[in-house]
């Protein structure tokens, strides 16, 4: 017989508007003279300068990939190819001709769209991934450096686009639409030195989701929308690296995650109708984004309980990490209780633009003794506890949060909740052609060293209410 | 009351979720997806068998060895048990996985169907060997979710 112990979820709990703050990923190109003489080519760090053809040299992504050499660059021709491609060479760029027209497609039968493991510094770029049983595009295993670039990841089984533990990267002017855990997700790395910037995520359980990630980990001028919860930085035992802490989430749009007929892991269904929610994250910032329209909160702290955990909080986390969780030895394991309760604690909401909360624009619930957060500066209308700009102030004394938000998202998260749609059977309104990177058939290769690139944080505003009537 | 009673709110949110996700004992037969113990119900074929794997079979010794797939490793990811003895693959995680035979149809396989979080499946090995093994979803046999059994 076999068994089975459905996990619980969390405590759970988004869109954007891009503002055109921040693009400089321009990596430094060095200009050398061909053998041939005479002609220049352009080349990046980390590039060989040789250009791999397909159709034209292979016939498949996947040879073009066995047959590259580090620094390569794989230029695909429009067309549908029905590959699950695995990378395991270092440095290499592939890059679609056409976002729209190259087409990677798994027929719900594939695993993985371009997955990249143990390799560093592969770049993916300009192509979609759609129809695959798992993941679009997935960067895992112990990787430094990894980029992806005008990617579109459409109704794959598992996430959209995918990074585990992997750090040093960027995910940038990218989609992510119709899986059933997260659109976008960087999990199990610390610090992640990585940056999510311009991204649309809809229609997905969580729009972005990030376990145990964080540590110079930006989120910045991307919109989340339509999911079942918008933006869910979170912690578990489950994966390395634990806490979840120190993300930096600005200049989101972040709108109307109340959506039940998308694809929706446990996770996905417990969260459900939050903007942003932090479930068990720590000394997160949360500033300066546009969140409305949510059934429950804009912006929730709150505590994660773990179920069956496999380990205890780890006191002190672990201060470099991308290495995977490691299971409690006998005694511990023992000690383990069935719920084990990860503070939201350290973060700072401040300066957001927060309305349209069904329970309340800001919601704080408190579990464990010495639960700071701090709120201050935001515009909204309703919070729990009412006064917690007053309650959980920025600078000055904390007062008492009390326990209604706690007991508040302890009776809605126990409301049943619309059920997962299969993502292969989901109805949603894909997206149309989405934006081509410049010059894809000529831009150098630029391997993914030297990130991320920096970010103005300064320069973001909180963006401007969208146009929802011209949206449809 | 500056916070809740941790202990309350620990008991009504685990009758809350329980509750809410309930429990699934569903049992669809496979061969390897047995529940400890499993000697009597394992299966009696022979493991691969790959090339390094004993032509001679042990009886089922009683003995159990767990390995947990977390998210997204196994661990322990290379272990050693004596011949007769019943592996127990346990998904520890939050994703998916499945335990993929370096042999294609080995009957120790377990799909991804088969190996949701919180589901196990076990197999009583009785001839020694190398037994290589993968999570396809997450790896390959050298990267990514590899495990190796070396069964003596």
């Amino acid at each position: 017989m076999r068994t089975r112990t459905v996990r619980l979820a969390g405590l759970a709990m988004a869109l954007l508007f891009v503002t055109a703050a921040c693009s400089s990923d321009d990596d430094a190109t060095t200009t050398t003279t061909a053998p041939s003489g005479g002609e220049t080519t352009t080349t990046a760090a980390g590039s060989s300068g040789t250009t791999i053809n397909v159709p034209d040299d292979h016939a498949t992504i996947q040879e073009a990939v066995n047959a590259a050499a580090e620094g390569d660059l794989i230029l695909v021709a429009p067309g549908t190819y029905n590959e699950a491609v695995d990378v395991t060479t270092n440095d290499l760029v592939i890059r679609g001709l056409d976002r729209n027209e190259v087409i990677l497609d798994g027929e719900f039968e594939l695993e993985n769209g371009i997955r990249i493991i143990g390799a560093d510094g592969v770049a993916v770029e300009n192509m979609t991934a759609k129809n695959y049983t798992r993941n679009g595009f997935f960067w895992t295993s112990d990787v430094e450096g990894f980029r992806g670039s005008y990617l579109t990841a459409i109704r794959n089984g598992d996430y959209g686009i995918y990074t585990f533990g992997a750090r040093d990267g960027v995910l940038e002017h990218s989609y992510g639409g119709g899986s059933p855990d997260a659109g976008f997700y960087i999990g199990q790395c610390y610090p992640c030195n990585a940056v999510i910037n311009g991204v649309v995520s809809e229609y997905n359980g969580l729009g972005y989701s990030g376990t145990n990630a964080g540590g110079n980990l930006l989120i910045v001028n991307s919109t989340f929308r339509f999911n079942r919860a918008g933006i869910v930085p979170n912690s578990g035992s489950y994966e390395g690296c634990a806490p979840e802490r120190e993300s930096t989430l600005i200049g989101n749009l972040v709108y109307d995650n109340n959506n039940g007929e998308t694809p929706a892991i446990g996770p996905a269904l417990t969260a459900m109708y939050n903007g942003i929610i932090v479930p068990g994250g720590r000394d997160n910032l949360i500033e300066r984004n546009l969140v409305f329209d949510h059934e429950i909160a804009g912006i929730a702290l709150v505590p994660f309980p773990e179920d069956n955990p496999i380990n205890v909080i780890p006191d002190p986390p672990d201060e470099d990490c991308l290495a995977d969780a490691i299971p409690a030895e006998p005694d511990v394991e023992a000690t383990l209780e069935a719920l084990m309760f990860w503070p939201a604690t350290g973060n700072t909401v401040r300066g957001n633009v927060v309305s349209g909360s069904g329970i309340a624009d800001i919601l704080l619930a408190y579990v464990n003794e010495g639960e700071v957060n701090m709120v201050c500066d935001n515009t909204f209308e309703t919070s729990m506890p009412e006064d917690v700009e007053t309650v959980a102030p920025c600078e000055g004394e904390q007062g008492d949060v009390g326990g209604e938000g706690a007991f508040k998202m302890l009776e809605l998260t126990g409301q049943e909740r619309p059920e997962s749609v299969p993502y292969d059977e989901a109805v949603w309104p894909e997206p149309g052609p989405q934006e081509n990177m410049p010059d894809a058939a000529t831009a150098p290769a630029r391997p993914a060293r030297g990130l991320p690139y920096e970010v103005d944080l300064d320069a973001i505003t909180v963006p401007e209410m969208p146009d929802l009537d011209a949206e449809g | 009351m500056r916070h809740l009673s941790r202990c309350l709110l620990a008991v009504a949110l685990a009758g809350t979720l329980l509750g809410a996700c309930g429990s699934d004992d569903g049992d669809d037969g496979a061969a390897t997806t047995t529940e400890a113990p499993a000697a009597s119900t394992a299966p009696t074929t022979t493991e691969g068998p790959p090339p390094t794997t004993s032509p001679v079979a042990a009886e089922p010794n009683g003995e159990t060895f767990t390995v947990k797939a977390v998210d997204n490793s196994f661990v322990p990811e290379e272990a050693s048990v004596a011949a007769g003895t019943e592996v127990v693959w346990e998904n520890r995680g939050r994703n998916d996985h499945n335990v993929i035979a370096e042999v294609d149809d080995a009957p120790w396989t377990i799909e991804a169907d088969d190996f949701a979080p919180g589901e196990s499946g076990s197999y009583t090995f009785t001839r020694a060997g190398t037994y290589r093994y993968y999570c396809s979803i997450h790896g390959t046999l050298t990267a990514g979710m590899p495990g190796v059994l070396i069964v003596e």
